[in-house]
């Protein structure tokens, strides 16, 4: 354990982290990198799931924390009820989303791939609302970019932006850069483009001043474009922005899904 | 005998690792925003300063940047990187302006590493972007410092935790400043 300090060879690793790189792009190294993957999805998708708890139980405290004085009490029942169940509604849980994602499935007849959520692409993204989510299926499975991906409840929650072997990253439609053709389901079936808005809502702009929106109305895949199916849910208005001096209008959209509850998605391949 | 000794604690080491980045790559990142800031590899490799070769921890550092990288969907090599460029500069202020391996010289490592680790990766990120519209530099973003400050807490924190319980078991660290001879 004695100090060691001298500069050994430093370019050795240099060498080695090249070599490394080069492996991996003429895809020598693919093999062991799918094997790899492979080996450790089940523990990822446990440990996210864990983690996804853990951030559920974090969020809805911090929602709580202004009635918490009314319904202390109540919390606390509920907190130690959680704890003592929480392996028990974990396995719960995964059961009544596969069965509802059947359900769904069954009813609109998508061919479709199950996969569990395994990690998100946090650290690397910049700007703070971009947000993705690491899925254990790719092209292996038949999945290809741009398809759409939805939760137990049908509702979309986001696209596939990247694909490889044994894994895909999805784009969250509450994330900038993901942008979805979409109907509003009004009286005229107002249509455009939605893009996330700070990684916490959407946003669907230049409507024209003309169109009648209302607070409530869903808003739906138009299917235009891409691979994703028409009328699949995207969120409901929840704020209508027009000024009268301006040409267009914009809308902000809440999203119906809650990201740390998603542990367990499906892939809609048209 | 020592051959098959040798072998088994490179498995060991192997495991381990392997462990902490995964559980970084599925844990940490899904957990709500104070704790997602944890930087579990970076610790451990700082940690494993203390009782390795610096050629052992590079190992390492390979082998935790090889998981993130394809975990991740990012451009393959980022992290192992990042945590090579760490472990040699970390090695490098270990001895050459640090006077010991003493707690406060490996506080004062984990916040500069912590540091440099933030500066590098999203430095490297933006070039890597810089053809994208709306990309900013990150400097100049509230949620860059935000996010550093968190994780030289958390470094600092595990630091000082996993430290004390090393010092315990370990005669090769120091709790004070050695004097200059």
């Amino acid at each position: 354990m004695a100090f060691y300090g001298k500069k050994k060879k430093s370019w050795l690793w240099i060498v080695a982290f090249g070599l490394i790189i080069v492996l991996h792009f003429t895809k020598v190294l693919k093999p062991l990198e799918n094997l790899a993957v492979s080996t450790v999805k089940p523990l990822a998708g446990f440990l996210y799931g864990t983690g996804s708890s853990i951030r559920h139980s974090y969020e809805e405290g911090q929602k709580q924390k202004d009635i918490i004085s009314r319904t202390d009490a109540l919390q606390q029942t509920v907190a130690k009820l959680t704890v003592e169940n929480a392996q028990f509604k974990e396995v719960e849980q995964d059961n009544i989303k596969l069965r509802a994602q059947l359900n769904f499935l069954s009813a609109n007849k998508y061919k479709n791939v199950l996969a569990n959520v395994i990690s998100q692409n946090l650290v690397f993204d910049i700007k703070e609302g971009d947000q993705d989510i690491v899925i254990d299926k790719g092209s292996n499975d038949g999945i290809k970019e741009g398809v759409g991906v939805i939760d137990e409840n049908g509702v979309i929650i986001g696209k596939i932006s990247e694909v490889r072997d044994n894994l895909s990253k999805v784009c969250l439609t509450t994330n900038r850069n993901c942008k979805f053709a979409a109907t509003i389901q009004n009286q005229t079936r107002t249509m455009g483009i939605t893009e996330g808005d700070l990684g916490l809502t959407i946003k669907m702009n230049y409507i024209p001043q003309s169109e009648k929106i209302n607070n409530g109305d869903t808003v739906i895949t138009s299917g235009l474009g891409g691979n994703i199916s028409r009328g699949l849910v995207i969120g409901k208005v929840s704020q209508i922005n027009n000024h009268s001096n301006e040409i267009w209008q914009d809308v902000n959209i809440e999203p119906l899904f809650n990201l740390s509850t998603l542990t367990i998605v499906t892939v809609l391949i048209p | 005998m020592l051959q098959v000794k040798y072998y088994f604690e490179w498995l060991i080491y192997f495991i381990a690792f392997s462990l902490v980045a995964i559980i970084q790559a599925a844990f940490i990142f899904a957990l709500p925003a104070p704790y997602v800031a944890i930087n579990l590899p970076l610790i451990a490799l700082l940690f494993s300063l203390l009782f390795f070769k610096r050629n052992t921890t590079l190992i390492l550092a390979l082998l935790m940047g090889f998981w993130l990288d394809i975990l991740g969907f990012n451009f393959f090599g980022l992290n192992i990187l990042v945590f090579l460029v760490i472990v040699f500069l970390a090695d490098l202020v270990l001895n050459n302006w640090l006077t010991n391996r003493s707690l406060y010289s490996f506080l004062v490592l984990s916040v500069l590493s912590t540091f440099v680790y933030d500066l590098l990766l999203y430095g490297i990120v933006t070039i890597w972007q810089s053809g994208q519209p709306e990309t900013s530099l990150f400097l100049f973003q509230a949620y860059f410092w935000k996010q550093l400050l968190w994780q030289i807490f958390w470094s600092a924190g595990f630091m000082l935790l996993f430290f004390n319980l090393a010092n315990s078991l370990s005669k090769h660290l120091k709790p004070f400043f050695l004097e200059k001879k």
